[in-house]
């Protein structure tokens, strides 16, 4: 009998391995879940998610300490004093930039589903058909058919707010009620409907529980609280991270094997079987090294980690790393264009403001491009849209009379609005990573060089994302109208897929259908890495969809013993 | 609010306006490892002077440290190099002023008009007191009794109404 030996290996305890090591488990699989970072026990390891922001000694802001320790990591939304533990340190977790990328990353047990943002949209069938009708990438091997149950499948138990908006370009899923609209985002939402047949604003689609369901009981979970502080991790789980719900139901089946502070070095090959038997582990404290096997491997370490693994897995049989006969691994990487942004302000509810918090805004799906290309750039953006009440303090002068001021604190009547964009880009072969052919990180895995980086299609689109979005905003009467080009450096939107691309040609991609490498059927790859385009929506539902159905493939696999 | 810290920072804002560098010994010395120069003495001053630029209310608007230590830790945490020389520049000129004109025995309104003319001069003391003004803000309006009372703050508001009439 072979020691160390399961039914399944998970590389990568985030919201793909996750999905993959509950599906397993669930089924009566022995699973071992591998983790590079330390592990997060859902409430236990939440240090900061009750406390008020009057109880942070920097009142939410970060040291300069924390600035010059992580140049990258702080350029991140979420990396403020009540999160920042949840991030990797820069100094510690170093890697090349060929051209300027943000990698941002979360080494822990849930990975970066605990500061994840919570937006979920479903892709349609508009967008996997992209890359064949717009003539980039390759054409994907699966439909918006093959995915939908799947989308179902995970929205049921994750739990999903939203909206049923029939859009044809934004799939409704099974939903738990919406959070109460306000009454700018309402006025809107029927100002663009007016004025536009193809461009609707809807409620953001956002995985949190608005609504009791047995399932979420029976995941110990409560419903949010409204609190925002998601970044922190919640007591009651009322949003969706891999800590609160994937992780102890798969802990319940008594199946799954969870190993923190593992780092995988690569892949093992058997030669003479043709296939891979296990993974090599280095502890990433006292840096031993140590070997597991089983007949299936989930490489979902997030994307770029993934293709890392893949690279460093070399062998006779595939001396340019795992799977890689075409020499297509790490290259095709994409993220989402994430620089505009645009501002105004609307007078025209003066009597009304909010009462509450709720942890979504509104959203405006993709409608450039969609039914033909109508453009001077090829695909298109999706937007966010938020309004709020703004307040006035009149901090001017000193003493007394200052204090005074901030005691007659008020609304004024006039609501801020925003819009951020969230645009496709296109994959090229010239955006790509690759393994440094000198430096080592200290378990002695090769550090990864990115080089990745916009393109005219990008700088098109943003135009054209400040000249409709203008438009629209004036049409709806709003002021003061402001566009904004942040500069974001690719990867800080942290969405970054591709490398490990899905596609019916192994000349052309490294997965099939099912996720499995084209040139060894026993691993899986189904987080972002295997994404074969980007399209506009946030990914990380899609991941999801995807992991469960190649999990559940993998295991109708196995009880044939085809793997 | 804890009432013994509430009372404790009464008792520090009292001494800090009769007398200025010289202060009592109740406190330990906090060292600040970015404001090695920075002594209690001086420390109290810097409490004294955000007190005229913004009186803090301990009674009604108590905080967890005092208006001093926040300030400090605020600057020696999260101030880089080039703005804690700018600091530590500005203070040294107003402490050096401060002892030629005998502050301790100028009226309210003159301190303030004296904080005031130091604030929008050019020079460093310029950027000292701006640095006070803007945590002397950020600590009051962070307060807890501020934030529930004056801006609304709910920590757990378990609903969003979207259009509440005013």
């Amino acid at each position: 009998m072979i020691k160390n030996k399961y039914d399944a290996i998970v590389v990568g305890a985030g919201m793909s391995g996750g999905w993959a090591s509950k599906e397993f488990c669930e089924q009566g699989f022995k699973t071992l879940l591998l983790e590079r970072g330390p592990n997060v026990e859902h409430i236990k390891d939440y240090p900061t998610t009750n406390m008020q922001p009057w109880e942070f000694k920097h009142r939410g802001r970060l040291t300069s300490k924390d600035m010059e320790e992580n140049p990258i990591a702080s350029r991140c939304y979420a990396f403020r004093e009540d999160a920042k533990h949840f991030f990797v340190k820069d100094k510690e977790h170093k890697y090349g930039q060929i051209k300027p990328f943000d990698w941002i990353r979360g080494y822990q047990v849930g990975g970066k589903s605990i500061m994840w943002a919570r937006q979920v949209q479903r892709w349609s069938k508009y967008d996997f058909e992209g890359p064949e009708r717009d003539g980039f990438a390759v054409e994907w091997p699966i439909n918006y058919n093959d995915l939908s149950d799947w989308y179902t499948y995970v929205e049921k138990f994750v739990g999903v707010s939203g909206n049923k908006d029939g859009l044809d370009t934004l799939p409704d899923g099974d939903f738990l009620k919406p959070w109460e609209t306000n009454i700018v985002e309402e006025y809107f939402t029927k100002t663009i409907k007016k004025h536009y047949n193809d461009r609707h604003v809807i409620y953001g689609r956002c995985a949190h529980l608005t609504e009791n369901k047995p399932i979420f009981l029976k995941q110990g979970r409560g419903l949010c609280m409204g609190r925002n502080i998601c970044q922190r991790g919640c007591p009651y789980g009322g949003y969706f991270n891999v800590n609160s719900t994937l992780i102890p139901w798969a802990i319940k089946t008594g199946n799954l094997d969870l190993k923190p502070n593992s780092v995988v070095h690569s892949i093992l090959y058997d030669e003479s079987k043709q296939k891979a038997t296990g993974v090599r582990v280095i502890d990433s404290k006292t840096k031993k090294s140590k070997d597991y096997f089983a007949n299936v491997i989930f490489v979902t370490a997030s994307t770029l980690n993934t293709n890392l693994i893949l690279l460093n897995s070399k062998s006779n049989r595939f001396p340019n790393g795992f799977g890689n006969d075409n020499d297509l691994l790490g290259k095709y990487i994409a993220f989402h264009n994430y620089r505009g942004t645009i501002s105004a302000e609307y007078e025209g509810f003066p009597d009304f403001t909010t009462k509450g918090r709720k942890p979504t805004s509104h959203y405006i799906p993709r409608f450039r491009n969609v039914h033909k290309q109508e453009t001077n750039f090829l695909r298109g953006y999706a937007a966010g849209f938020g309004a709020s009440p703004q307040r006035e303090t009149n901090r001017d002068g000193l003493g007394e009379n200052l204090k005074k001021q901030l005691l007659n604190t008020r609304e004024t009547g006039v609501w801020n609005v925003g819009s951020h964009m969230m645009g496709e880009t296109i994959p090229k072969i010239t955006n790509q990573v690759t393994l440094d052919s000198e430096k080592v990180d200290e378990w002695g895995i090769p550090q990864l060089n990115i080089d990745v980086d916009y393109d005219e299609n990008d700088e098109k689109m943003l135009k054209d994302f400040f000249d409709e979005f203008t438009e629209m905003y004036s049409k709806a009467g709003f002021i003061n109208i402001k566009t904004n080009d942040n500069n974001r450096t690719p990867g800080n939107d942290i969405h970054e897929m591709g490398g490990v691309r899905m596609g019916k040609d192994p000349k052309t991609s490294l997965l099939n259908r099912w996720n499995q490498l084209h040139n060894c059927k026993n691993v899986y790859v189904t987080d972002g890495a295997c994404m074969t385009s980007t399209s506009t929506q946030n990914p990380s539902l899609t991941f999801m969809a995807i992991s469960a159905r190649a999990a559940n493939h993998a295991i109708q696999e196995l009880k044939k013993s085809n793997l | 609010m804890n009432r013994r810290i509430a009372l404790k920072h009464v008792g520090l804002i009292t001494a800090g306006l009769v007398i200025t560098p010289y202060g009592c010994n109740i406190e330990p010395e906090v060292i600040y490892s970015n404001l090695p120069m920075i002594k209690k003495s001086q420390q109290q001053t810097i409490g004294y002077l955000s007190n005229i630029i913004l009186p803090e209310d301990a009674i009604n608007f108590p905080t967890m440290e005092s208006r001093q230590e926040f300030i400090l830790t605020m600057v020696n945490d999260c101030y880089g190099t080039s703005k804690i020389k700018r600091f530590s520049k500005g203070f040294e000129m107003i402490s050096t002023e401060l002892k030629d004109i005998e502050f301790g025995k100028f009226s309210l309104n003159e301190q303030i008009s004296f904080i005031d003319k130091s604030y929008l001069s050019k020079n460093p003391s310029s950027f000292f007191i701006e640095t006070l003004k803007k945590h002397s803000l950020l600590h009051f309006e962070s307060s807890e009794n501020y934030m529930i009372d004056y801006l609304n703050f709910e920590f757990i508001p378990g609903r969003y109404l979207g259009s509440v009439s005013i």
